[in-house]
């Protein structure tokens, strides 16, 4: 005759065998196909959402390298804003951010992307080249500076700073 | 947080990239466990749904905190919110507590498997799991059957760990009534 204790364990190595029976039990194929399928469209997703931002920014970066030259003005060339510089990521020094044509438009879930524009783009902005220093461009006359485009979720720029590294 | 919660946030974050790596990992650790509790809980004909459901959950963004409990958790969690939800539009079954039919237990009854096979017996089990209360139900699956610790079947189903030990030990005194009674069926017949 069981006692309480023997119920228990009766019930309990009933309970574990049917653990063991159960384990290889699981959804179809067909689920994890649709899961999968929906992990490939969160993929996509991202990279076009990536290149979508990598490709404004380049063409922000382009309007200030080409459209925007009449804001070079020969006093600002002779004697422009001094920029004020600050230590940037790893030791770089950056130019404050100057504002762009929408800078003042909300902005939310800002991406910095990190560009390479010609030399005479820091013109545009009252710069001289030697504003940026020579480390810039490597201690060499490159025709480039590094740049960081602020770049808001809507893909259009909002601000530029030039780096030196 | 601890090394497993911060690689189940990895995890997960990689999987929210669209890391199919991640997601395959993530998917063949819990679609077991997670097949299995909708399983017992609303049957064969919702399992599925439950699980892809659950998955799915976590593909398009709701919150996992590391900080707050484990993945596994987690995803019972959500799993949990689905079975409910089915169990409610389904009305399997009616609510109440079903403690009555512990004191009617006949405590000299012969153990309940002394006469079966070892098939047979675990037939007689999972018969008398399904005719349980969907809330001894719910702790005999997460407890007993996918073996989570009381802190995580409490974090499941969001009460104490008291309540846990309790509701477990009340629903395998029910258990064993119901298998003495399923098996003296087998038995006569």
């Amino acid at each position: 005759m069981p006692n309480e204790q023997d119920r228990v364990r009766n019930v309990t190595e009933a309970l574990r065998a049917v653990a063991a029976q159960d384990v290889s039990l699981g959804p179809s194929s067909a689920v994890e196909a649709r899961l999968l399928r929906e992990v490939r469209s969160i993929a996509r997703t991202r990279r076009r959402r990536r290149i979508t931002v990598v490709t404004l920014a380049a063409a922000a970066v382009l309007a200030i390298a080409v459209a925007v030259p009449w804001k070079r003005s020969a006093d600002n060339a002779a004697a422009g804003p001094q920029p004020s510089t600050s230590a940037s990521r790893g030791g770089e020094v950056a130019t404050a951010f100057f504002p762009l044509t929408y800078s003042s438009l909300p902005i939310s879930n800002a991406q910095l992307v990190r560009v390479q524009v010609p030399r005479s783009a820091l013109a545009s902005f009252g710069l001289a080249p030697i504003d940026v220093p020579a480390a810039a461009a490597g201690g060499t006359a490159s025709a480039t500076v590094s740049a960081d485009v602020l770049v808001g979720e809507d893909g259009v720029a909002r601000a530029v700073r030039f780096v030196s590294p | 947080m601890d090394r497993a919660s911060s690689s189940d946030a990895a995890l997960v974050g990689a999987i929210r990239r669209g890391d199919e790596e991640a997601f395959a990992r993530l998917y063949a650790a819990y679609r077991g466990p997670i097949f299995r509790y909708a399983l017992h809980m609303c049957g064969v004909g919702s399992a599925e749904d439950v699980v892809q459901e659950t998955f799915l959950a976590l593909l398009r963004g709701d919150r996992f905190d590391a900080g707050r409990g484990t993945l596994a958790g987690y995803l019972f969690g959500i799993a949990r919110h689905h079975i409910l939800k089915r169990l409610a539009v389904t009305r399997l079954e009616a609510a109440g507590d079903d403690d009555r039919v512990i004191e009617a237990t006949a405590p000299d009854e012969p153990s309940p498997f002394d006469d079966l096979s070892r098939t047979e017996a675990v037939e007689a089990v999972r018969a008398a799991i399904q005719s349980l209360p969907s809330a001894y139900r719910e702790i005999i699956t997460l407890c007993e059957l996918e073996e989570l610790d009381y802190a995580a079947a409490a974090g499941v189903i969001e009460c104490p760990v008291g309540t846990v030990r309790s509701r477990l030990h009340r629903a395998k005194a029910l258990l064993s009534a119901k298998l003495v009674r399923l098996t003296v069926g087998v038995r006569r017949s």
